[in-house]
């Protein structure tokens, strides 16, 4: 089943008063909501705190999470607003000293490393950041990613445009 | 030239192990909402009894004094028949009814009456 199909499962479940479907939602999602929270915020600690909020939040929730089309955007949205919140009451913005990528299973590519890519990364705007991870990582469509983060499809798209030309001029990497 | 996403070799951090633990600690202890909670149904007390009770005297007073009070009484001025002074008028075809009629009613009213008055006027 895809991972849509069982966090609709496991929302549905929650729905109904079933608590076990907490830890079916964390083990098919929390590790995007960690990553993109961390992007967001650039403090591990931070990030911890807006997954946490989540999970509060969906208990909160109730019996509304049984109509939720899209559940992994749903939940990626609920972060995204978690985090705004976060920002908000902590009145600080994220410094991003912290690593935000490690190397991937291939190994570091050519002469890159995932600290220099980090870098990268964290040059971009916090916007570009957000639709680059949703993007490449949690692999939302622009659609889904406009509704995650409050904007039309076409922003999304056109942000997610200029941030990769932008990464790729800050990688090195020819276009 | 390559089509290759610049960060396909990198993935982002994990998070801590004791996150989940955390997280769904967290969720455990947090109210749950119950959508669409009917609101406290209230008696219908004494005090809403009064209130209906003057509220009907209140509407009864006005039915039964209403019809009584200068406002409502028949208006003299239309009640008032031809006097004796107002012969003449009335040899001339001046009716009451004309001197209280408003001058619109009174056209309406000969248009749907005689013909041969519209031709006259």
């Amino acid at each position: 089943m895809s991972d849509d199909g069982v966090l609709a499962g496991a929302l549905a479940a929650l729905a109904r008063g079933e608590k076990e479907a907490m830890a079916v939602i964390y083990d098919a999602v929390g590790r995007d909501l960690y990553g993109f929270a961390l992007w967001k915020t650039g403090n591990p600690d931070d990030a911890s705190d807006v997954v946490q909020e989540v999970f509060v939040r969906l208990a909160q929730a109730g019996t509304t999470l049984g109509g939720v089309s899209k559940p992994k955007a749903y939940l990626l949205g609920m972060a995204h607003r978690a985090a705004v919140d976060l920002f908000r009451a902590r009145r600080r913005t994220a410094p991003l000293d912290e690593a935000l990528l490690l190397d991937g299973g291939a190994g570091p590519r050519e002469h890159l490393t995932a600290r220099e890519a980090s870098l990268a990364v964290a040059k971009l705007t916090p916007e570009q950041r957000e639709v680059i991870y949703l993007r490449h990582f949690c692999d939302l469509t622009f659609s889904e990613i406009g509704k995650v983060l409050g904007i039309s499809l076409f922003t999304a798209a056109s942000r997610h445009r200029l941030a990769l030309n932008q990464l790729r001029r800050l990688l090195g990497v020819s276009l | 030239m390559t089509n290759k996403h610049p960060l396909d070799p990198f993935r982002p951090p994990e998070p801590p192990s004791e996150l989940k633990a955390r997280a769904l600690r967290a969720a455990e202890g947090a109210p749950r909402a119950i959508k669409s909670v009917p609101p406290p149904q209230r008696a219908f007390g004494p005090w809403d009894w009064a209130w209906a009770a003057s509220l009907l005297l209140l509407i009864l007073a006005h039915t039964l004094l209403g019809a009584a009070s200068p406002k409502h009484a028949p208006s003299e001025r239309a009640a008032r028949p031809v006097s004796m002074q107002d012969a003449d008028l009335a040899a001339l075809g001046i009716t009451n009814q004309m001197m209280s009629a408003p001058p619109s009613r009174m056209r309406r009213d000969r248009i749907q009456g005689d013909p041969s008055e519209v031709a006259g006027l």
